[in-house]
Formats: C-alpha cells, structure tokens, sequence
C-alpha cells in the first residue's frame, strides 16, 4: 500500500497527462467521436494506470483501492471519456474477484482491449444463464450499459438455476445486439445490451461468483464516489476562477456574497465527501466490516455534491454557463450520469436506513 | 482513526479511572435531577482535577496533565461516551479553551504561575469578553477602552453574550487601549476581577427563557497595569491565535455527543412507530450520513494537527457543518414529535449547548430546547455567514467585499 505522498504523486501524474493529453476541448471531440483510443492507451499502458488497484497477479501494481480512488478523482476532475470505470474499475476487479483470468486482466490494465460489466440493473440483477447442447447460452436486456458499445468483452452476471454466476461473452458473437442510447452525460456514453443465447464462458458460479459480485461493487461505488467528487471538485474550481474575474456592478462577483457562500457550500461538500471516500477506501484495505456500509455513504454524499457544484457552476456563470459551447454543462451532466450509476444517493440511504432502523445496529454498534 | 499502542493504553487508564468512580450502573448525567446533577458536577470536577485530567494537555506544573493533543482526544471521546462532563462548569469553557491556552502562548512567567493553577481550583472562574453592543461580527469596531492611570488600567464601556458570566469573577476582555489608532491595531486584551464596584453583570434571557448568558458594564473599573495578555495594541492577534489551540482535539468528544443525540432520536422513531415511515428512514440515514462526516473530518483534522501539517481549512468547515448538523436534527426531532412539539411538555432537556449528554430525556421539552438553543451554534464563535466569509477568501480565494473607504488608511 502507497502512503499518502505516493498517491499524490499518482493523482499528478494522471492530472499532468490529462492536462496535456486531453483537456476539455479534446473531452467535447469525444462527445461526437467517442474517447480518443490513443490516449486511452497512453494512459492505461503507457502510464500504467490501468494496473492501479489491481493485484501483481494480475499485471496490476497491488489491490490497494486507496490507489484507484487517486486515480478516479483525478479522471472525474476532467471528465475523462475513456472506459476506465467499465473496464478497469467494475470488469477487471470482478474477474480478478472472481478469480483467475489473468491473462484477460493484465489485458485490460494495458488498454489492448475493453471490457464492460452487464447486468439487468448496476447493482448486479441478473440475466439468464442456460445450458443448451452442453454449452452455456445467456439472454436478457441490460438496459443501459456503460461503454456498451466500445467495450470488445461483456463481463455478464447471470443466474444460472438459482446460482448467480459470472460470465464472459465476446461482444462479437452471435446474439448480442448492442444499440446506443442517446446519453445525457455525452462524456460516458451508455446502450442497451440485448443477449439472445449469447454464448458464455463461466468464471465463477455460486457463492464466489455472489462474493465477487459484492466486493467489486463496494469497491466500485466507493472509485465512482471518488470520479464524482473529482467532477464537483473540476465544477468548483471553473467556477470559482469565474467568480474572480467576471466584473459587475463594478467589482468581480466572487466578492459578493451570494455568490461565496454558495461556492463555499459546494467546497464543504467536497471536503466532506473527499475525507468519506478516502475513509471507504481504507476500510476496503484493512478489511473493516463497514466497507460496505462507508462504500453507500461515500456514493450517496459524493453523488449529492457533484450535482450541487453542477447546478451551482451553471447558475453562477449566468447565461453563458446556460451555453452549449460553456463546459459547465459538461460537469453537470457527468454529475447527473455518475451520481445515478451503482444506485443513486437515495438508494444508498434506503441501504443505510435498513442498517439502523431494521435490527441491524449491531453492526453500527460495533464501529464506534 | 489509527489507533496507537500509546494511546490505547491511555485509554484503558481513562476507563479504569471511570469505573472507579461512576461504578456499575452509571446512566449518564443526563439521567440526574438538576440538584443532583450540580453536586455531581462538583464532585467530578474534583476527581478529573486530581487525576490531572482537568486541563489534561497543560504542563504540571500549574496542575496539567502533560499530555499531548493525541491522548486529549481520547479523553473526551471516553468522558462524552461515558456520560460525564469534559469541562464541568459553565465557566470551564473560557478557562481551559480560551484565555488558558492563551496564556500559555502569550502569558508572562508570572501571569502563568498566578492564574493558571487557580483555574484549575475554580477559584478563578472566568468569562469572555469580545463582543458588544455595536462590535458583533464586525469584532474589531469594539468601543470599550481602557487608559493606564499609574499602575492600574481604568475601563470604561459594555461588553454583552457572555456565557455564565453571573457565576466568573474574571473576564478576558477586548478592550481599546491606543486611541488614534485604527480598528484592530488599537486593542488589547485585559484581565479584570468582576468582584468590584465598577463592574455589573446583568442577566440577559435567552430564547430558551433562562438567564444563561449577561452583559456587563464597565464605569471606571480597575485591574493591575500587568493584567495585560501580550503586548499593548495586540490583542486582535491574541485574540485570533487562540482560534488556533486545541485543533481537532474536541473531534472524538463531538463525535461521541452527536452519536448519543442520535441513537436518542433513533429511538424516538421506534416509540413513535414511525420506524417503516420512508421520509423518516430517508431523513434519518441523512443525518446518520452527515454525522459520519464530521467524525472523518475531525479525525482528519486531528490527524493533521498531530502531523504537524498547517492547519487546513477543516477547522472552519468543521465549525459550520456541527452547528449546523445539530441545528437540522433538531429541527427533524420537532417534526417526529409533530403536533406534540407545541408544549413544553415531560422533563427538561439538560445542556445550555450543543446536545444534551447520556441519560438525558427524550421528550418535547428536552427536544425543542436542543432546537432552541442549536440556533445559537450557527451564530456565536464566527456567525455561519462569517464563516462562509472566511472559507470563501482563505481558501477559495475569492476577493473580499470592498470595505469603506475611512478604513483604508
């Protein structure tokens, strides 16, 4: 595991590339072509990022998430277009859950191919699995899919008599029918994803597969909390370099109050999201039982922040923030998109309700 | 937080020194008649002082503990969690978190040797003296002043909102001392005895109906040419330096605090059925969210403190999100109650601030007071909006508001 000035050494490295690579202007070309395959492989081979989180045997640089969640606010704060959160953040960590697949794993890390995580809902609902002449066949609707149709490999959770399981589909194959959706957040774009006896290879079944499921989750809300608080963090700081320069009634209007104390209730929410998100990611590293519980309430407050940076950064632009050509839209969006993926912050409080209000506060109890 | 072999010992030490002397079955202070609980607070207060943890980070020699900002944090933690009181007295709170620390940093050898060992006896009870009647937010327009005549300063003018100032006999005050100067440049700070014909403190009732705070007047009142706290025309920056102490050590004690508070409120909701009610569970994993939040951010600012980094901006942060943390699940504890939050109706809550402690009651009265008195912690120490100021131009970087011309020069 990285301290603490190791991972601020890797958050400037993704930010200096980025800056370099692909600044905003380059994140709208994605927004009509889809990311830049060159630079996505720049940053996962090249740079290594795509082995960030992942175990050594898996070509990956350790299975620390304090890592990954470095590397994801760094990717949220400027509104990285490429698959990493389908690819590297959900399918990589699933499979190397899971088990084996360390070829395809060490693949992904590198950027040469693209997997993405289907199931009929993202919080692992799934499809179904059946044998047909002693192979198995997968069928159902993913209805929106992140990266569905750039992704090359589908990591599929399926059920198969009962059994959840984990399974690989080649998205050329035979009854996969792939159909973009016109996404709201341009920056990461979605489609459906149909499966009509798809053939499948299995990766785990039964209770390693539903483990594997779980523990890539948790360990995902809490990357895709950090990518948010990234988001609201990009938001705030285009938004407050706005406030000192814009010039009205004689003065900048970050000077005005109205306007501060807004920016700075979007400033708390970050802190305050950025401290959750990090104290999630630990409690993954040290195996803490609250991971799970830490994992939903880091979502849903890093959720909740990022849509208030957005609407705030268009609200104190003024008209212009209201145009296309502005790039506060492009932060609200990606906070509109990222804060519904793997359960909105309403879902995650309906987790937490549960915890304390339906008999188990055992499990609080135990964290003071 | 990282626990530490050092620290965990020390907290057993804590727990072995509650055991002794709560005993078994010790419900919190909360759960004691208000007689019974102002002879409790006497008595802990004695056994916290000869333990050596009443002033626990201060140096032995005038009755501290010596212990590091580390084992303070624990300390708290237990003492709230256990039920009893860190700072016993009304009048504790400007002792060992303000003009002690203050002292500490900018006293003279014998101004420490003199006042801090008679905080620790509560022979010295103290009150704060900043704001007044045109000085609220804006600190430094504080008129009150003082002129030395021979070996005394003579002062003159009101100071108001001080906390349990009907029971100090001391008062850390804020006063003008170099007319001709502007603003903060003129001031400093003064120690001046209260038992004397030139002070008089008057009640002042809070929205709660309670005398609990005063205002008190000035008219040629004296105090010793020495009670001055560092240099003359300084004290705007002692003032602001003791905003500094104690950073993040309260962290675990208002961690604890709030946690009661809400495992209170949770069983609000199970005897009022109200339990499957989905704004209920919505609202109250909203407050479960954002009480975890401040506990991460005051163990991150503690962990900063301990680190030695600079302070950040979680000490603002941390100061706005509690308050206003409190003034919401208050407010959200009125809405549970619903038509039963009208009267001020079973047993009395038990804290003048911030929330009230183990044992205490959970009924209408007890709750509306906690929504009363929660106002309170949006406005005094640095108002929200002045926070919000602060947060905007330090860290942001935002331009501050133009300011009159007059104070310019």
């Amino acid at each position: 595991m990285n301290t603490q000035a190791e991972r601020d050494e890797l958050r400037s490295v993704v930010r200096s590339f980025l800056e370099s690579a692909q600044d905003l202007a380059a994140v709208r070309t994605a927004l009509e072509h889809g990311h830049d395959a060159k630079t996505w492989t720049r940053l996962t081979g090249e740079l290594g990022l795509g082995a960030v989180g992942l175990p050594e045997s898996h070509g990956g640089t350790g299975a620390s998430l304090g890592d990954l969640v470095a590397v994801t606010e760094e990717l949220g704060r400027l509104l990285d277009p490429g698959p990493y959160l389908p690819s590297l953040v959900l399918a990589a960590r699933l499979l190397t859950a899971a088990g084996g697949q360390e070829d395809l794993v060490a693949e992904l890390a590198e950027g040469r191919r693209v997997a993405t995580f289907v199931a009929a809902a993202d919080d692992g609902t799934p499809l179904a699995a059946r044998e047909q002449d002693g192979a198995l066949v997968v069928s159902g609707v993913a209805p929106a899919v992140v990266h569905g149709a750039t992704a090359d490999i589908l990591v599929v959770v399926a059920d198969l008599d009962g059994a959840p399981t984990v399974v690989l589909v080649e998205s050329g194959a035979p009854g996969v029918e792939v159909q973009p959706l016109p996404a709201v957040d341009g920056t990461r774009p979605l489609a459906a994803v149909r499966l009509t006896d798809a053939p499948a290879t299995v990766v785990a079944a039964g209770a390693a597969a539903r483990a594997a499921l779980a523990e890539t989750l948790c360990s995902a809300r809490i990357a895709l909390a950090a990518e948010l608080v990234g988001v609201a963090q990009g938001a705030l700081d285009l938004t407050t370099a706005y406030a000192k320069e814009r010039q009205q009634f004689g003065r900048a209007i970050g000077s005005f109050q109205a306007i501060k104390h807004r920016l700075v209730d979007v400033m708390m929410e970050v802190e305050a999201s950025r401290t959750l998100v990090r104290r999630a990611a630990e409690a993954v590293d040290e195996a803490d039982p609250r991971a799970e519980e830490l994992s939903r309430l880091c979502k849903a407050a890093a959720s909740e922040a990022a849509l208030l940076a957005g609407k705030a950064s268009v609200q104190v632009h003024g008209a212009i923030g209201f145009t296309w050509e502005h790039d506060a839209h492009l932060f609200l969006k990606r906070a509109m998109g990222a804060s519904r993926l793997l359960g909105s912050a309403r879902d995650h409080r309906q987790h937490i309700a549960a915890l304390l209000l339906d008999g188990h506060a055992a499990t609080l109890e135990e964290s003071r | 937080m990282m626990k530490t072999e050092a620290g965990e010992a020390f907290r057993s030490r804590v727990r072995s020194f509650l055991d002794r002397e709560l005993g078994e079955g010790w419900p919190g202070i909360g759960a004691l008649t208000p007689e019974e609980r102002a002879v409790f607070r006497g008595r802990w207060r004695e056994a916290l002082r000869e333990e050596r943890l009443l002033a626990p980070t201060w140096p032995e020699e005038f009755g501290g503990g010596g212990l590091g900002l580390a084992e303070q944090a624990i300390l708290q933690a237990e003492l709230v969690e256990a039920g009893v009181p860190v700072l016993p007295l009304d009048t504790d709170q400007f002792a060992f978190t303000l003009i002690g620390p203050t002292l500490l940093h900018w006293g003279t050898p014998e101004q420490k040797a003199r006042f801090l060992p008679r905080m620790l006896t509560a022979e010295d009870r103290w009150a704060q003296g900043y704001s007044e009647p045109g000085a609220g937010s804006d600190l430094f327009a504080l008129s009150t002043r003082a002129v030395l005549d021979g070996d005394e300063w003579v002062v003159n003018g009101q100071k108001v909102w001080q906390t349990a100032a009907q029971d100090a006999n001391w008062i850390f005050a804020l006063v003008r001392t170099e007319p001709g100067e502007s603003r903060g440049r003129g001031i400093s700070m003064l120690l001046i005895p209260i038992d004397q014909p030139g002070v008089e403190v008057r009640p002042i009732r809070t929205i709660t109906g309670e005398d609990e705070f005063c205002e008190v007047f000035f008219t040629d009142a004296r105090t010793a040419a020495d009670n001055i706290v560092g240099p003359r025309g300084a004290g705007s920056k002692v003032a602001l330096t003791l905003l500094g102490f104690e950073r993040g050590s309260a962290s675990g004690a208002l961690y604890a605090g709030y946690r009661i508070e809400l495992d209170r409120l949770v069983a609000l909701v199970r005897d009022r059925g109200l339990d499957q009610t989905d704004w209920v569970r919505d609202r109250i994993a909203q407050a479960h969210l954002r009480l975890e939040m401040l506990r991460y951010l005051g163990e991150r600012n503690l962990a900063g403190a301990l680190s030695g980094a600079p302070p950040g901006p979680e000490s603002s942060i941390i100061k706005l999100y509690e308050s206003e943390y409190h003034a919401q699940i208050t407010e959200l504890a009125l809405e549970l109650l619903g038509d039963d939050a009208v009267a001020w109706s079973g047993e009395p809550g038990v804290a003048h601030l911030g929330p009230d402690p183990l044992g205490s009651p959970s009924s209408p009265a007890a709750w509306i007071r906690q929504f009363l008195t929660s106002r309170a912690a949006t406005i005094y120490g640095g108002s929200s909006e002045i926070q919000r100021n602060t947060l905007g131009e330090q860290v942001l970087g935002l331009p501050r508001e133009p300011r009159p011309v007059q104070e310019a020069r």
